[in-house]
């Protein structure tokens, strides 16, 4: 009995001291009181902070000039103007403090402007707020009223259904496109009010939302009008409900969970021949890879004004060949002059040694890469050897291309290209089946004036060709099952009989 | 007796106090420590925290018996038919499921080695002026008249070339952080910029990149050879800028 209880007595010990552990390596939650209240105090330290670390990219006097300013697409807010985006209050009104700080803290996914919570306090933040409100007479005795929000509605597919007919009618779809990859007629040439270019949404990809990508934010959005742009109010056309519906119909674009980089593209293998069909199951299949592009700022010209912002890449090999399956948003088709649309992948040129690879941007002249390049309007998927940024020319030791299929669609490239595995030339990258290789992509948007080295590239990331399943992984499961329906039936039986 | 027995009734049966300490067990180790352990110690965890149950159950045979009598019945009884036949297909399929899950081959990528700090070389040329990197020092800060001008220059430098990865807070957070591999530096963290010699930087500045020895996998990195786009001052003025922001201090020559 003292046995049990010494035994039951140390396994309370025991859990004990795992809680105290963990209650212990929580940290201690000091946050300064946030302080809401202007006072000159208050505008002096904001003062401080907005000199340290806004007035860079926004200006010393707020007009959004600072020499950060350059080369912003969208440009860095001017604050002498007192219009704000994203708000809480009705079309053409100053924001509430709240809206301030809440752009100040949570930053503008896809724009230059980060989430400023990660490096200042709340007070520091709200200090900022009372500062940036006196560059402009907008909130000289304004009293900014909360707008209402209506209930919600449910995301049903009836509610989608009759977003996507008020879609229609309301003519969202002259800039924000049929399929929302902002590339609807109008898209082009739309100004915000200080005559800087301004693009329309990819409603396709939540992840760059400036306002926030929940059903609230897009409702808020269409209520209030994005304040300076060519962004309407549907307020006073629109009912609530409507505005719900539209609100739903326009995130259902997009799947609910942000896809993210991928550090591995995998090639699925395929018995019989690789489909050249984009929309064929076969291509289900293949697991999708998601990169993201940054523009080519490393070596001139730099590129700072990207249109692309990533890929989807699927890839599928049999024993003769291996394809890939790349789409890609691009607001507009560039078929002719300089600048045309393009698309390149990246191998090393050569069977590299583990563990180095070629310089990411097209390589070295010791170290060249392979480049896979299909250029809007050719006629198939060319094969080149790159020595670095500006010196990429013709590979002696190319390979052939079995199919190259490229289509433009609503604002989306889907292209197909397939590679010959047979007879790879000595030293060459083999694509052998379990091999890890590097692959990197490149993207050239011409109705984005990019050409040459003005691209959207990625660093290196992993592809292989994965292994089929070998038949021992079935042979050990179904031996396993039937060894513990065995042992199963040993048990119950002499527990039955006993 | 008949107080006793009564007071048994009310206790929580053996087998289920068995199973609600093992189970509570798993959810301490998996939800309640920070940072989460790994998956091999928490198995590790749970192989020592069910032997100590099993252990606690055994210790008599009047306990023993307890704590297998569910069990049995289960077997025996008839009336527990169902939940029989249940247990007996479910304990093959995870028999399966884990067999098979722990031979099918898994596609992982090979680790790459990457020393974050490489020993710098002893000196480096930069457009055909040679600098010797072990005496080499900011010349920038003997001008103490025009300090405050020359970080301001050095922001300027910084907002339109740098920020861009290594973020407006000189965090590596930049708009484009995200999307390179590896990720940009972080000026903020003491592992950097306060560890490091002015001439590391300025080494680091000008060759880039592509001027780092391969242990620092120089074909990875995106971080701009600078030589031929900022002058030699203007990279004295970004590294004055980058401590008197992160309120680091260089390492100095001994």
């Amino acid at each position: 009995m003292s046995m049990k209880i010494l035994a039951g007595g140390s396994l309370g010990v025991f859990g004990l001291a795992i809680l105290a552990s963990v209650l212990f390596s929580t940290p201690a939650h000091t946050q300064e009181p946030a302080k809401k209240t202007a006072d000159q105090a208050t505008t002096d330290e904001g003062k401080k902070i907005y000199d340290k670390y806004c007035a860079w990219c926004h200006g010393e006097k707020g007009a959004g000039d600072g020499p950060g300013a350059t080369y912003q697409i969208p440009r860095p807010r001017d604050f002498t103007s007192g219009a704000y985006k994203f708000r809480f209050t009705p079309s053409g009104d100053p924001p509430l403090d709240e809206d301030i700080f809440k752009s100040v803290a949570e930053g503008f996914p896809g724009t230059s402007m980060p989430p400023w919570k990660h490096a200042l306090t709340e007070k520091q933040m709200w200090a900022v707020v009372h500062y940036i409100k006196t560059f402009s007479d907008a909130f000289k005795d304004a009293k900014p009223k909360k707008i209402e929000i209506a209930k919600r509605i449910s995301p049903s597919k009836e509610s989608i259904e009759k977003g996507a007919k008020l879609y229609k009618d309301l003519k969202c779809w002259e800039c924000h496109g049929d399929e929302g990859r902002g590339d609807g007629p109008s898209a082009k040439d739309l100004k915000d009010d200080w005559g800087n270019p301004i693009r329309a949404t990819d409603l396709t990809q939540p992840w760059t939302f400036r306002g926030g990508s929940s059903h609230m934010d897009i409702f808020r959005n269409f209520t209030t009008g994005l304040n300076g742009t060519p962004m309407p109010s549907y307020a006073d056309t629109n009912s609530d409900e409507d505005r719900w519906h539209l609100a739903n119909y326009v995130r259902s674009m997009a799947p609910e969970k942000d896809p993210s980089a991928a550090t591995l593209i995998s090639s699925a293998p395929i018995k019989g021949p690789i489909p050249d069909d984009p929309e064929s199951a076969a291509w289900k299949t293949a697991r999708e890879g998601f990169l993201p592009f940054m523009p080519q700022i490393v070596e001139e010209p730099r590129h700072f004004t990207p249109m692309v912002t990533a890929a989807f890449v699927r890839s599928l090999y049999n024993d003769n060949e291996i394809a890939f399956l790349i789409r890609w948003s691009d607001p507009t088709e560039s078929k002719d002059g300089a600048a045309v649309d393009a698309f390149a992948i990246q191998f090393p040129a050569r069977e590299g040694e583990a563990g180095t690879k070629p310089y990411f941007l097209d390589g070295d002249e010791e170290n060249p890469v392979m480049l896979w390049l299909w250029k809007q309007g050719a006629a198939g998927a060319v094969e080149l050897l790159g020595k670095g940024l500006k010196a990429t020319g013709p590979n002696p030791k190319a390979g052939t291309f079995t199919k190259t299929v490229a289509s433009y669609n609503k604002g989306e490239y889907k292209l197909l290209v397939k590679y010959s595995l047979k007879d790879r030339p000595k030293g060459t990258v083999s694509f052998a089946p379990g091999a890890f290789i590097p692959v990197a992509l490149q993207v050239w948007d011409g109705g984005n004036g990019e050409e040459g080295p003005k691209k959207g590239v990625t660093t290196w990331t992993w592809f292989t060709l994965e292994k089929p399943t070998p038949v021992s992984v079935y042979l050990y499961t179904v031996l396993a099952v039937v060894g513990a329906v065995v042992a199963q039936g040993w048990i119950v039986r002499r527990v039955r009989r006993s | 007796m008949q107080h006793a027995t009564e007071k048994r009734k009310r206790r929580i049966p053996l087998f289920l106090q068995a199973v609600l300490i093992a189970l509570g067990s798993y959810l301490v180790y998996q939800y309640g420590i920070r940072p989460p352990i790994p998956a091999s110690i928490l198995f590790m965890f749970m192989v020592v925290t069910v032997a100590a149950v099993l252990l606690y159950v055994s210790l008599d045979n009047e306990s023993l018996e307890e704590f297998l009598r569910p069990i049995l019945a289960v077997i025996r009884d008839d009336r527990w038919k169902i939940v029989r036949w249940a247990f007996m297909i479910a304990i093959p399929l995870v028999a399966g499921y884990v067999v098979y899950d722990k031979t099918v081959p898994k596609i992982e990528p090979p680790v790459t080695v990457r020393s974050v700090h490489p020993a710098p070389p002893g000196s480096i040329n930069v457009r055909g002026k040679a600098y010797d990197l072990r005496t080499l020092e900011n010349p920038l800060r003997k001008d103490t008249a025009n300090f405050a001008k020359n970080v301001k220059a050095g922001a300027d430098v910084y907002i339109k070339n740098c920020y861009y990865c290594h973020g407006d807070f000189l965090d590596g957070k930049g708009p484009y952080a995200d999307f390179i591999n590896p990720p940009p530096a972080n000026f903020q963290d003491v592992g950097t910029i306060a560890m490091l010699q002015e001439s590391f930087l300025f080494w680091r500045i000008m060759k880039g990149g592509p001027g780092l020895p391969s242990e620092g996998t120089p074909w990875d990195s995106a971080m701009p050879a600078w030589e031929p786009i900022l002058s030699e001052q203007e990279v004295w003025q970004v590294i004055l800028f980058m401590y008197e922001f992160t309120g680091h201090k260089p390492r100095r020559w001994e």
